[in-house]
């Protein structure tokens, strides 16, 4: 991402935190459906897989690439819970979160670093943290968060 | 992707295919021709060739248009000046439709690599076919020229498959016109929905109209109005009432009858979109002729064809999966089933050997047989190379019966060959066969007939996509259970299930089971079925079934019978089916993914896969009771995973760990082991090197690349024992590498003891 362009992003909440999702890589933004757990998968980050029109994709927790627990699929969904469709142009995750908030701009030059006590693989995977609010919200860099999620299910 | 680039990629799709269309024409007109020399014959084929050359210059295929072009001029000399075709020149002929072939997939837009590879060839053929009176007094130098064993290839099919994905389906116009008039009526029938959406407004308005009528009447009762009045207003309010509920019923018939004409002409667009992925078996086997006749001749044989159920459909995914297996099946009747003529004479058959290829739909299923009239398989010479190749002694080896017998042939490098011959090669091949009609969810048997034949049966799906299914609920969440494997199902009440060495059976008598199994055990005593809790075995859930009566799905699986409890059936559906995402992984008793009717996401159970986790389950002991009372505490011992692509290997070696104290869990395939690993706790593996999908040592590669599993000790056992297998294996990060040979004696367990010291 160039530092000088200001680039639109989804700004969610996962796990209590705020989360800014590259517009490039956010295919759409649907409604809360069930997620199918898949037996014998243990790898943390598959959540099992969704029905988008009829098309069936892999449901991952972006809870757990941000080190946080993983989340239970069966609990029923928040009314305000929502789940995000990321790739480049075409779907290739699903990304269940618990509120969108809206679509802020954010200019990369005026970031603030993140803070040290993130994690190597968080490190890179988050650019910076702009304001939203009265928080801060942490910008996630697409290629990285794309690239994490291919080696975290592979 | 830019314009021309995709225009050009549809002008090679259908470039492509109609030179295979016009291929075939060539070969099949050509060896008609071979048979019965009718000149008729001729005409048709400068037809073919003719429409090659024009559709290759249209696409600047130049090579094939100057082959297309010599062949064209050689068939119309034979044809008007007279210029006889020999059976060289029928052959040359032949191979020069064959080098069409090869060169029109081979070539991608663009790319010319495949063109320097085949010019000797061209070179080769291109003076062959030029006609004998063109090199007036001295014909015979460029004929001899033709090498034709150079030119006849062994193997035309192992041509890269096609990418699936952009693929051309070839529709006639008559399909696309019904498609595109039923696509057309379901939109005229969404537009059904505007007036419709406008009545049920007008009767809203109307009911509540009459609400503000009542409230009226209300308030004037209360407020003491005249009665008479008040008879009058609510009799105009029940007249109201009546017409809305006279409007409301009319409406819910007509949504009723559009939803039926909608359902009729959804599940027709359905339909025909489905049969455009259908071709007859016709189209799969035309090569084969060709295939056989090459073959005989090769081998000094004489083979005839014959092809039964012709008409039968084939799914086109389905046809191009078998297509690899079917001509192995017939590679090995012609080389190692049928006789050469004169031991067939000397065994009282007709010289020339029967091949048949039938195909028929048996039961919701395509059944495939290939059938020969040869030798038949000796059970002797199988249990010869068994005890050889240390995979039993000759004390087991005598024991085995026919069909144990002929399970070994479906072990890889498994061979009962004398010679190793340039047709089929080391080996009978049959694993692969195997493995390819298992991986879409077929079996594959041998019928013998030792001395007058043998059959390979294949028993596949009708389509990929479509299956019958049964459902069945296990802790709220739907699977779907190919109705195919499915014995029986049986509602148990819960008094009825028994321990028996603290495992649970139900006792189902087999009178009431297939007629074919009544008759082997006539004597209707009950089968005890083991049970196991669905729930356990795909670890969604600990805990125990709910009810006092237990759903059970009886699968059967060779001799043995299983019995799966779920929480629910919910009965018989089709739906379709899908891969599951590649990126996943082999999901462990998972085979693929589908929808039900109502949208809901069904997981398609891997029989195979869940027969085996059972066994497991079963052997091991660590079955969770349907009756959880009292669940005894396992003994902690040490867990070994064995990885093994042949299932008598697996079982030799699961049953001597664990009849050492050992528990064992058994994994098919590297990527199976490397699923399983990641899943629980191991102390060693044991795995073969040779596997499908990742071999042992890309197993032994990623289990030390990761940081979890690093010092996991594992032991390679292969047939493969020269000393730089050996080293390849230890290089790679092999704690040992054991020859298959020593695999049954001592050396193995003493070679596991030193690894993990014994029994915990």
């Amino acid at each position: 991402m160039s530092a000088s362009v200001i680039a639109p992003v989804l700004l969610v909440r996962v796990a209590g935190e705020l989360v800014g999702l590259p517009v490039p890589i956010v295919m759409s933004v649907l409604e809360p459906r069930p997620v199918r757990r898949l037996p014998h998968v243990r790898d943390e980050v598959v959540l099992g897989l969704t029905n988008v029109d009829g098309d069936l994709h892999v449901c991952v927790s972006l809870e757990v690439v941000l080190g946080h627990e993983r989340p239970d699929v069966r609990r029923p969904p928040s009314p305000r819970g929502r789940l995000v469709a990321l790739g480049r142009g075409r779907i290739e995750w699903i990304v269940p979160v618990d509120e969108v908030l809206g679509l802020p701009e954010v200019a990369p030059d005026t970031l603030e670093q993140a803070p040290a006590t993130l994690t190597r693989e968080e490190n890179a995977l988050v650019l910076g943290l702009f304001p939203a609010g009265d928080e801060r919200a942490g910008l996630l860099d697409a290629d990285v968060l794309l690239d994490v999620l291919r080696r975290r299910v592979a | 992707m830019s314009g021309p680039t995709r225009a050009n990629a549809t002008m090679w799709e259908l470039y492509r295919g109609e030179v295979e269309t016009h291929a075939k024409a060539l070969t099949d007109g050509l060896l008609a021709f071979e048979r019965d020399g009718d000149p008729e014959r001729l005409a048709g084929l400068m037809r073919a060739a003719h429409s090659i050359k024009g559709a290759a210059r249209i696409v600047r295929h130049l090579v094939v248009a100057d082959v297309a072009h010599a062949l064209e001029d050689r068939l119309v000399a034979a044809q008007h000046a007279g210029e006889p075709l020999t059976p060289e020149a029928i052959q040359t002929l032949i191979d020069a439709v064959d080098l069409i072939g090869r060169l029109s997939p081979a070539q991608e837009a663009g790319k010319d690599a495949a063109a320097d590879a085949t010019r000797d060839e061209i070179d080769r053929l291109l003076p062959g076919l030029a006609t004998p009176g063109e090199h007036g007094a001295d014909p015979s130098p460029p004929r001899a020229a033709v090498a034709r064993p150079t030119t006849v290839p062994p193997v035309a099919i192992a041509e890269a498959p096609r990418d699936v994905d952009v693929r051309a389906l070839r529709l006639t116009a008559q399909t696309v016109t019904r498609m595109l008039a039923l696509a057309g009526q379901t939109v005229v029938g969404q537009r059904w929905f505007e007036p419709f959406a406008a009545s049920l407004g007008a009767l809203k308005r109307q009911v509540s109209e009459a609400a503000n009528e009542v409230e009226h009447l209300v308030d004037g009762m209360a407020a003491g109005a005249d009665p008479e009045t008040a008879r009058r207003m609510a009799f105009d309010i029940q007249h109201r009432l009546e017409q809305a509920h006279g409007a409301f019923t009319h409406l819910v018939a007509t949504l009723d009858e559009h939803a039926l004409r909608q359902d009729v002409l959804a599940s027709r667009l359905y339909r025909e979109i489905q049969t455009t992925r259908l071709r007859p078996f016709a189209d799969l086997v035309e090569p084969f002729p060709r295939l056989v006749r090459d073959l005989a001749r090769q081998l000094g044989k004489q083979v005839d064809l014959t092809i039964e159920g012709a008409r039968t459909d084939v799914d086109r995914d389905m046809a191009s999966a078998l297509e690899s297996p079917l001509i192995h099946a017939i590679r090995n009747a012609v080389d190692h089933g049928i006789e050469a003529p004169a031991d067939r004479v000397a065994a009282g058959k007709p010289e020339a050997g029967r091949l048949v290829l039938a195909a028929g739909h048996r039961a919701g299923m395509l059944r495939i047989d290939v059938t020969d009239d040869g030798r038949g398989i000796d059970l002797d010479v199988v249990r010869r190379r068994v005890i050889e190749l240390g995979l039993a002694d000759a004390a087991l080896a005598a024991r085995f019966e026919e069909q144990e017998l002929l399970a070994f042939l479906f072990l890889p490098q498994f061979t009962t060959a004398a010679h190793v011959s340039d047709v089929s090669g080391r080996g009978v091949g049959l694993d692969a066969v195997n493995e390819a009609v298992k991986s879409v969810g077929g079996q594959v048997r041998i019928l013998n007939r030792p001395g007058h034949g043998m059959t390979l049966r294949f028993d596949v799906p009708v389509t990929l996509s479509l299956q019958q299914v049964l459902i069945v609920e296990v802790d709220g969440e739907p699977y779907a259970l190919p109705v195919t494997r499915v014995e029986r199902v049986e509602q148990v009440p819960r008094e009825s299930i028994h321990v028996i060495e603290g495992r649970e059976y139900v006792s189902l008598t087999l009178s009431t089971l297939a007629p074919v199994d009544a008759a082997v055990a006539p004597d209707a005593s009950p089968d005890h079925v083991g049970l196991v809790n669905a729930r356990q075995l795909f670890e969604v859930s600990d805990t125990a079934m709910p009810g006092d009566v237990v759903s059970v799905v009886v699968l059967r699986e060779r001799d043995a019978l299983y019995g799966l409890a779920v929480d629910r059936l919910l009965g018989d559906r089709t739906i379709v089916v899908r891969p599951l995402d590649p990126r996943l992984g082999k999901v462990r008793n998972i085979a693929a993914a589908g929808l039900s009717d109502e949208g809901a996401l069904l997981l398609v159970i891997d029989v195979d896969d869940l027969v085996r986790s059972i066994d497991e389950v079963l052997k091991g002991g660590r079955l969770a009771r349907i009756d959880q009372r009292a669940a005894p505490a396992p003994a902690v011992r040490r867990r070994i995973l064995v990885v093994d692509d042949s299932i008598t290997v697996r079982e030799v070696e699961r049953q001597s760990l664990e009849s050492h104290g050992y528990e064992v869990d058994v994994a098919v395939d590297g990527i199976d082991g490397w699923n399983a690993l990641r899943g629980g706790p191991y102390d060693l593996v044991v795995t073969d090197v040779d596997m499908p999908r990742l071999d042992g040592i890309g197993l032994v590669e990623r289990i030390r690349a990761d940081h979890r599993l690093s010092n996991l000790p594992v032991m390679i056992v292969s047939y493969k024992d020269r000393e730089e297998d050996r080293l390849r294996g230890l290089a790679a990060g092999a704690s040992y590498y054991l020859p298959k040979a020593s695999f049954q004696d001592e050396t193995f367990l003493r070679a596991v003891d030193e690894l993990i010291g014994g029994e915990a």
